[in-house]
């Protein structure tokens, strides 16, 4: 029959453990079971790293407040469930026990918050808040109450609790359903496909973290044995180990070495907690060996991870700076070629006009110096639209129409138009077909301009002998050959061909003006078509072959 | 505002329940026990 006293203070023994109480004169850590230390201590320390290490690299971070909250209620949790084994006087202890209700409940709470921060990138709307808080009040109100705790088990050391317990019960599943389905939906939200990653392993963290303290927690009450405790911070020991995952591979705090360092860590403060067991001599050695080679080991471990982390953001912040050039120089690109094909294109039109006689009959002497004017800024204008289509195509600002048309018209067109440049150098241009259905779907303009670009090519670089131009209709393609007997390609210079100003070192000295963009818009063109481009040579003074196959 | 005064409504409720459950059960030492005596071994053959 249990005997009932309603003031511990007349009771006359204070203290709870048979043994005294040597620690500071407080507490007696004989009395719990070495287990205790071994799976409270390291996560305690290896979650309070996590946290104030996330908090101190992103101090005004919402998501790195919650973080450290969450560490430090939880590590809160475990000290107030370690004093309760260690404590020796009972009002420690009833204290101890007293606070549970608010500490749990708080830790609950701040996970949810933590979690909606997380998943939703903004703060919780003020209307939750005002609810979570009611909640946080309620149990403080109560827990100097009966209602929290009803009366303390002097013979057990222990509070029984009382009915506030069983609204924690029903609260705790209600706050881990509310998490998982709180993350269901923003995964289903989230439109960044990284971010949504990060958001489905924080919940299977999180379920699992709270799921695992909930259970152990409550099994323990209801049957006693307290020991189902030291089961749940191992939730939160899987916990620490994702986020040090995301954090290292994901970059979700945007903290860097912190994965490496908590490992390592958390591996030193394993080995170290087994000295609070070890009963022989052998084993003091062996572990001490051991936790030596871990420290040494962790060490070099960090310090190459700090290295390869250091020179990663060296890169990335040099691609950032590129990537500005690069948008720079487009821009660039784009306005002072605009800005000269302007006044290049007024030049030719006004030599044009003088040469069509619009001003009247022009002296004999003159008209020689005329043509050449007209012909430098014909050749100027190409030249310039040549590099401000390349700059387009760079950018991705070209787009290709798509309609039916004649490859073989359009070859014939193109080989009627370079004919003249052809006869100047004495060079027999010809043009065969085999097959019968040339019609291709794609952007006839600017096919015109590539298969152009590369007969003129030929003709450029061919001082005399043939330029032989094919266009065959095979099974599901068109094989366009272009084959001459001009200066060749040497394998160095085939490297560079269709690269953004590939110049050949050869080529250079035989066509001066070369702009270097030609094959690559060629190549462009041709990718854009989902064909292929590629040259074949022997060498230098060798000839050379284009070939482009295009699909049917 | 509304955040900052309810993180100081909240802290003051705080301390008060935390130091009104210390001066409880710490300094006053008022709460209601049970098993004072240790119960009585019911397989034993003791009288």
């Amino acid at each position: 029959m249990q005997d009932i006293t309603t003031n511990f203070a007349t009771f006359g023994n204070k203290l709870c453990s048979e043994e005294l109480s040597w620690f500071l004169g407080l507490f007696d850590f004989s009395t719990a079971p070495t287990l205790l230390y071994y799976s409270y201590v390291p996560i305690v320390i290896a979650t309070l790293f996590i946290g104030i290490f996330v908090f101190v690299n992103n101090k005004t971070s919402l998501k790195s407040k919650l973080m450290l909250a969450v560490a430090v209620l939880f590590s809160l949790w475990v000290l107030n469930i370690l004093t309760q084994w260690v404590a020796s006087y009972h009002s420690a202890l009833m204290f101890a026990w007293q606070m549970t209700a608010l500490i749990e409940v708080a830790l609950y709470l701040s996970v949810a918050y933590f979690a909606y921060v997380f998943y939703f990138r903004k703060d919780l709307p003020f209307t939750w808040k005002l609810g979570f808080s009611a909640i946080l009040l309620m149990v403080l109100v109560a827990t100097p109450t009966e209602f929290n705790v009803l009366n303390y088990d002097i013979y057990n050391c222990q509070g029984n609790n009382g009915l506030l317990w069983n609204i924690i019960y029903a609260l705790e599943p209600a706050v881990i359903v509310f998490t998982v389905l709180l993350g269901i939906l923003a995964q289903n939200r989230e439109k960044d496909h990284a971010y949504r990653k990060q958001i489905r392993l924080v919940t299977a963290g999180l379920a699992v973290f709270l799921t695992t303290f909930f259970l152990s927690n409550y099994y323990g009450e209801l049957t006693k044995v307290y020991e189902f405790n030291f089961w749940g911070p191992l939730g939160m020991f899987f916990f620490v180990m994702l986020l040090g995952y995301m954090i290292v591979e994901l970059k979700a705090f945007n903290v860097q070495l912190l994965g490496a360092q908590a490992l390592v860590l958390g591996n030193i403060l394993l080995v170290f907690s087994e000295f609070f067991f070890i009963k022989d001599t052998i084993n003091y050695i062996l572990v001490s060996g051991t936790l030596l080679l871990t420290i040494i080991f962790g060490f070099l471990l960090v310090k190459s991870v700090q290295r390869e982390v250091r020179q990663r953001e060296r890169i990335e912040l040099l691609a950032v700076d590129l990537q500005e050039a690069n948008k720079q120089q487009v821009t660039l690109i784009h306005f002072i070629t605009h800005q000269i094909k302007g006044f290049v294109t007024k030049s030719r039109n006004i030599f044009s006009m003088a040469l069509e006689g619009d001003f009247g009959p022009l002296p004999e002497q003159l008209k020689p110096m005329i043509e050449e004017g007209f012909r430098s800024d014909t050749k100027g204008v190409t030249t310039i639209q040549e590099i401000l289509n390349a700059a387009n195509i760079k950018s991705g600002k070209v787009t290709y129409a798509q309609a039916p048309f004649d490859l073989k018209e359009l070859v014939e067109e193109i080989i009627k138009d370079l004919k003249p440049a052809a006869d100047t150098k004495s060079l027999a241009l010809s043009f065969e077909t085999t097959g019968d259905s040339f019609t291709f779907t794609g952007d006839r303009q600017q096919m015109y301009n590539a298969l152009k670009n590369l007969v003129d090519n030929s003709i450029k670089y061919t001082p005399s002998g043939t330029v032989s131009v094919a266009l065959a209709k095979e099974t599901n393609h068109f094989t366009f050959t272009i084959k001459d007997t001009g200066i060749g390609i040497t394998p160095e210079d085939m490297a560079h061909l269709f690269t953004e100003g590939g110049h050949g070192k050869e080529s250079i000295k035989v066509n001066v003006e070369s702009t270097g963009f030609g094959l690559y818009i060629v190549k462009n063109i041709i990718d854009a078509h989902k064909g292929k481009v590629w040259a074949e040579s022997e060498g230098a003074g060798k000839g050379s072959k284009f070939v482009v196959e295009l699909p049917a | 505002m509304k955040n900052i005064l309810l993180a100081i409504f909240i802290l003051i409720v705080l301390g008060i329940s935390v130091g009104y459950t210390y001066e409880k059960t710490v300094i006053k030492e008022d709460f209601s026990v049970v098993n004072t005596e240790e119960p009585m071994d019911m397989d034993s053959d003791e009288i």
